[in-house]
């Protein structure tokens, strides 16, 4: 399973439903496209540090626009 | 011989204990807490119930080889006998006891009671079977047909459950249960036997919450330098016992006149600036921790200060994960953190709406959630009174391992309800 796969089985877990991980791929927005607000942003992230063991701070936040991006971070930060 | 009486095989049984010490230090590394250890430590004597709830098919080795100078015969589903033969013969072997739930035999009952007779350990998963998708069941009463028949007493264990290379198992042992000080078991009703059930599942909930306390109560000394500067704060504050001379009510009764104990979330409605300085007086004897606006942290002298007091930085403009991470670490550390989540000063008095983030710390510390109702008196001199209600755990309420977000918004309008039911006693109190 690659990192794209895991990081969707994660969404489905954490969004239950509030996101379709049908329409998810990497150029999916999180604002626009799949609706998350600060607080999903924030859960999403603690959730990806527990799974994947990377660390985000604060200023990732700014950067961090699709699901491109968190694949990114979760690469580069392994 | 019946399948319920197959007996199991020492040899086995003490290869595997003599060899388990490898295996149980490097796979599950117990970690043991107890509700009473004078009561009841690991040393089991005598005839007992050990009953425990289940979260892996692993709990039966890691009892047998925690308890390295018993033999615990649990009690087994019919299915785990019907996999491969070596399989069962490995389950008789170690002493599992098999049951048949399909078609209900009491024949578990009486090979029960006849360990216990010859004053041995019998283990019981009362749940029955293993949690589904992170859902457990309720506890069946076959354990109460057991120990309502015996005056051997049940000795309740918590496993998180937490095996694996990388974790360490959790387990807490509580005091004693001897059912017959408790209940008349002569010729039990069903009803009744369904209350010793229920009885029986909450004490194990207690326990349940037992550990979570005493795993985020760390050991803090009572002078140490790092807590210097919040330990003078505390001391400056202590003049205003005198000005707040708080009545304190409870919704819990039990509540009263204890301290609090261990890692918890102090959540409060926030109606003026004075409302930490009488969450510190109300709760003098602790080191708190403030969650804190950036407005007023950003201040230069008084930022200072309010570190210094205990006082953490939340950017409420930002996704601030670097103050949210700060947070659980202090909760599992056992420091109590107050927050107020309506995310700001509220001087209007009912509480309609609070924000999730409170759920979210403490489902990451997995810390109970305290709720505070008070309200700044009119006139300076007046006695001000508070409402303490009952604790929230989280996990009561949501046992997945990753809750979704529905989840927390259903978490989050609990809370609510719980302080909007400590506002109710507020006005109902003078």
């Amino acid at each position: 399973m690659d990192v794209f796969e895991k990081l969707v089985e994660l969404f489905e877990k954490v969004f239950e439903g509030d996101v379709d991980v049908s329409n998810v791929n990497r150029d999916s927005r999180l604002v626009e496209d799949l609706g998350m607000q600060s607080i999903g942003m924030l859960y999403m992230a603690l959730a990806i540090e527990e799974e994947f063991g990377v660390k985000f701070h604060n200023d990732d936040f700014a950067k961090i626009k699709t699901v491109e991006d968190i694949i990114n971070k979760i690469e580069g930060g392994v | 011989m019946s399948k319920t009486n197959r007996k199991p095989n020492y040899l086995l049984l003490g290869f595997t204990k003599l060899t388990g010490w490898l295996p149980t230090w490097v796979f599950f590394k117990p970690k043991l807490y107890y509700e009473n250890k004078k009561k009841q430590s690991r040393n089991i004597r005598g005839a007992a119930i050990l009953m425990s709830n289940h979260t892996s098919l692993l709990d039966f080795v890691l009892y047998l080889l925690l308890f390295w100078d018993r033999v615990p015969r649990f009690l087994m589903a019919e299915v785990l006998f019907t996999k491969n033969k070596i399989f069962t013969w490995l389950l008789y072997s170690l002493g599992g006891i098999y049951v048949n739930r399909e078609n209900v035999g009491f024949g578990f009952v009486s090979k029960s009671l006849e360990i216990l007779d010859k004053g041995g350990l019998v283990g019981v998963f009362p749940q029955g079977r293993l949690p589904v998708e992170g859902k457990t069941f309720p506890y069946k009463p076959g354990i109460v047909l057991i120990a309502s028949r015996t005056k051997a007493p049940i000795i309740p264990v918590y496993t998180d459950g937490n095996y694996g290379l990388k974790k360490r198992a959790h387990v807490m042992i509580g005091e004693p249960i001897y059912l017959h000080d408790h209940f008349d078991c002569t010729d039990a009703s069903k009803e009744e036997i369904q209350q010793m059930t229920d009885f029986l599942s909450g004490k194990m909930d207690a326990l349940k919450h037992e550990l979570e306390r005493q795993m985020t109560q760390g050991s803090h000394p009572a002078v140490h330098p790092k807590h210097l500067p919040m330990d003078m704060a505390r001391f400056c504050l202590l003049p205003t016992q005198i000005k707040y001379r708080t009545r304190k009510y409870y919704l819990d009764p039990e509540a009263k006149g204890k301290h609090l104990k261990g890692g918890a979330l102090i959540v409060s409605n926030h109606t003026s600036f004075e409302d930490p300085i009488f969450i510190n007086s109300l709760f003098w004897y602790r080191r708190l921790y403030f969650l804190t606006g950036e407005v007023l942290m950003d201040k230069k002298l008084w930022g200072r200060l309010l570190k210094w007091a205990g006082c953490i930085r939340i950017d409420r403009n930002i996704s601030d994960i670097e103050s949210i991470r700060t947070c659980v670490n202090k909760l599992k550390q056992g420091y109590p953190l107050v927050m107020f989540p309506q995310g700001g000063i509220k001087r209007e008095q009912d509480v309609e709406e609070i924000k999730t983030g409170a759920i979210l710390i403490a489902l990451q510390a997995k810390v109970p959630i305290l709720p505070i109702y008070s309200e700044k008196p009119k006139k300076w001199y007046q006695r001000r009174k508070a409402v303490i209600g009952e604790p929230l755990f989280c996990s009561e309420h949501c046992s997945k391992k990753m809750p979704s977000m529905a989840d927390m918004e259903h978490l989050s309008k609990l809370l609510l309800e719980q302080i909007q039911a400590c506002e109710k006693e507020y006005w109902a109190k003078p």
